[in-house]
């Protein structure tokens, strides 16, 4: 996708052009900022994946984003949008109390991949390993990734939009009683 | 069993010999008192020396934000009251302000206050716990039981304004969940009143005993930078010198009326975060003081038949309001498509509910950013060359409650 793309949903005011931010993150990155977008008085940009960790760099080191607040991976199965997954990543700039969000969607629907930001911001990597955890999303880059939240030996991604909810695989399977599963009794 | 005891008696065991000098694995919890919850942490030792700490989580992983997903906005709001089930109302209120966002709701001046009063009161009722089992990791009992007394004389009046002690529920979109009753006001007024002198006995057990500074002072002390790269917040960051309450920086409800001052340390450690809650408590009383005085009058709840619920007495005289009444109970109401970020002050720190709405009546995917998730990993930075003994007191001064962690 190019960069002049506006993925503005019914209702939207138009982005803040004249925000300082992102006319900062346009001149250094170009054609990486794909989208911007102001919702409810908020800034979401979205990054093409390639340029995410030149953007959270330039952000953290020289627009005084010292915070991130959080990742969190989305399935966007059911929304209108050319993508199964993005991470949203909310930055913080404490001394001008200012908020941004950066929008990362990966390429790949099938094994969602995307740079890590741990190198950036070192709280990002258990962020990332409960996106990992939920919706399977790879950051490349971060050492620690590993499932945070689910128990051991889950399989699956339970946040996706297409994980089985309507019944809960239990426990106790009889696998190791010689008898098997005991009869019910009436 | 004989030859190990063979062993052991032997007069020629070597235990001058050679020191092993390989560092130690140990493993803390996941039944652990000190671990305030199921936790469990994985720490590399050289002696007594930490080398490394990694925390393991998902004990008490229940899959709150999915089930979100198939609930209307007014059924997925008590959830919130369980992930931090020591602030219920800081919760609920991150989440009715982020769907207030999303809807582009206005609430009535009256709400915003005594949201404002309710959610002090939690801050010092959150903080009360803190501090109680704080001190009993360190080996103060006392303050304990005091703490808890005082928190019981809170969960009364929460009681009585919500119907649940803990679980309240009580901030709903667009409003509360009912009127608070008559004497509210004068509970919270006679709490308020008994509270200073309360918290001069916690600060004569706690602020000058030698052991609580001995195990407190220039331990556990991370820097301002590092706190802030790790997304440190609340009264953990404030303690090492970063002036960020959210409350102050960005307000909502009706912070920006109050007069209130933002308690900071200097050195990040744990003596610093006691001091910076303990001066908390007392700014959250006059906060909760001047909500109690300035109580506008006026409507409670805000003007959208479509998403407040309308009075009980007139559902039995006005067709609409039964129409309205039955389609918020059934099928919810639908929230503009869109996603917002909103973040409060809670007792932890910045908690923050991220929600996508897809224009249905339920939410299409909520994330909580949960202050307790980003301030435990931040532990490995405090913990690291310190002492292994110390690990309990930087765990206690963190915070944690493991239901938000989790999720």
């Amino acid at each position: 996708m190019p960069d002049e793309t506006e993925l503005a949903p019914d209702g939207e005011e138009s982005p803040g052009e004249s925000d300082e931010d992102l006319l900062a993150l346009r001149d250094r990155i170009g054609g990486g900022v794909r989208a911007a977008r102001l919702h409810r008085g908020q800034l979401s940009v979205e990054i093409a994946p390639a340029s995410l960790e030149e953007a959270a760099r330039f952000l953290r080191e020289e627009r005084g984003f010292a915070m991130l607040s959080f990742v969190a991976g989305v399935d966007c199965l059911e929304l209108p949008v050319p993508y199964r997954f993005k991470a949203t990543y909310s930055l913080l700039d404490p001394a001008r109390a200012r908020r941004i969000r950066l929008e990362a969607p990966c390429e790949d629907d099938l094994e969602p991949r995307l740079p890590s930001v741990s190198g950036v911001w070192p709280g990002a990597a258990p962020h990332e390993s409960e996106a990992y955890d939920l919706l399977g999303i790879v950051f490349d880059g971060n050492e620690q990734l590993e499932r945070i939240l689910t128990p051991e030996g889950f399989e699956g991604y339970p946040h996706r939009k297409d994980f089985d909810i309507s019944s809960e695989p239990v426990a106790f399977s009889f696998r190791d009683t010689p008898a098997g599963k005991p009869e019910a009794r009436e | 069993m004989s030859s190990e005891a063979e062993q052991a008696a032997a007069p020629d065991r070597d235990i001058l010999g050679p020191i092993r000098t390989e560092t130690m694995t140990l493993n803390m919890g996941p039944q652990h008192p000190s671990t305030h919850g199921v936790l469990r942490v994985r720490l590399e030792l050289e002696g007594e020396m930490v080398l490394a700490c990694r925390p393991d989580i998902g004990y008490l992983h229940t899959g709150f934000e999915k089930n979100m997903e198939e609930k209307t906005y007014n059924k997925a709001l008590p959830m919130t009251d369980r992930m931090d089930y020591l602030a219920p109302m800081s919760n609920n209120l991150g989440f009715v302000l982020a769907v207030e966002r999303l809807l582009d709701l206005e609430i009535t001046r009256r709400c915003s206050y005594l949201r404002v009063l309710l959610a002090e009161l939690t801050r010092i009722q959150s903080h009360l716990v803190w501090l109680g089992t704080h001190a009993l990791d360190l080996g103060a009992m006392t303050v304990f039981l005091y703490c808890f007394r005082e928190r019981e004389d809170l969960l009364k009046i929460f009681e009585k304004v919500a119907g649940v002690r803990m679980m309240t529920s009580y901030f709903r979109v667009g409003g509360v969940s009912r009127e608070p009753y008559l004497e509210f006001h004068a509970d919270c007024r006679r709490f308020l009143d008994e509270f200073p002198a309360k918290m001069d006995d916690y600060e004569e057990l706690l602020t000058d005993n030698p052991i609580f500074r001995g195990r407190t002072r220039g331990v556990g002390a991370i820097s301002a930078e590092k706190a802030l790269a790790h997304g440190v917040t609340g009264p953990l960051l404030r303690a090492c010198g970063v002036d960020y309450d959210i409350r102050k920086k960005e307000p909502y409800l009706a912070y920006e009326e109050f007069d209130f001052g933002v308690p900071l340390g200097e050195t990040g450690d744990i003596y610093d975060r006691y001091l910076v809650r303990l001066a908390e408590m007392r700014e959250s009383r006059e906060i909760a003081i001047q909500a109690i005085e300035g109580m506008p009058e006026g409507p409670l709840m805000a003007d959208d038949p479509k998403v407040v619920p309308p009075p009980k007495e007139r559902l039995s005289t006005d067709m609409e309001a039964l129409i309205h009444h039955f389609k918020i109970f059934t099928e919810g109401y639908q929230v503009p498509a869109g996603e917002v970020y909103q973040a409060t002050e809670s007792p932890r720190g910045e908690i923050g509910y991220y929600i996508i709405s897809d224009g249905s009546p339920s939410p299409y995917k909520v994330k909580v950013r949960a202050p307790s998730f980003s301030n435990l990993f931040s532990m490995a930075e405090m913990v690291k060359g310190g002492m292994f003994g110390d690990v309990v007191a930087a765990l206690g001064s963190v915070d944690i409650v493991l239901g938000e962690i989790d999720r």
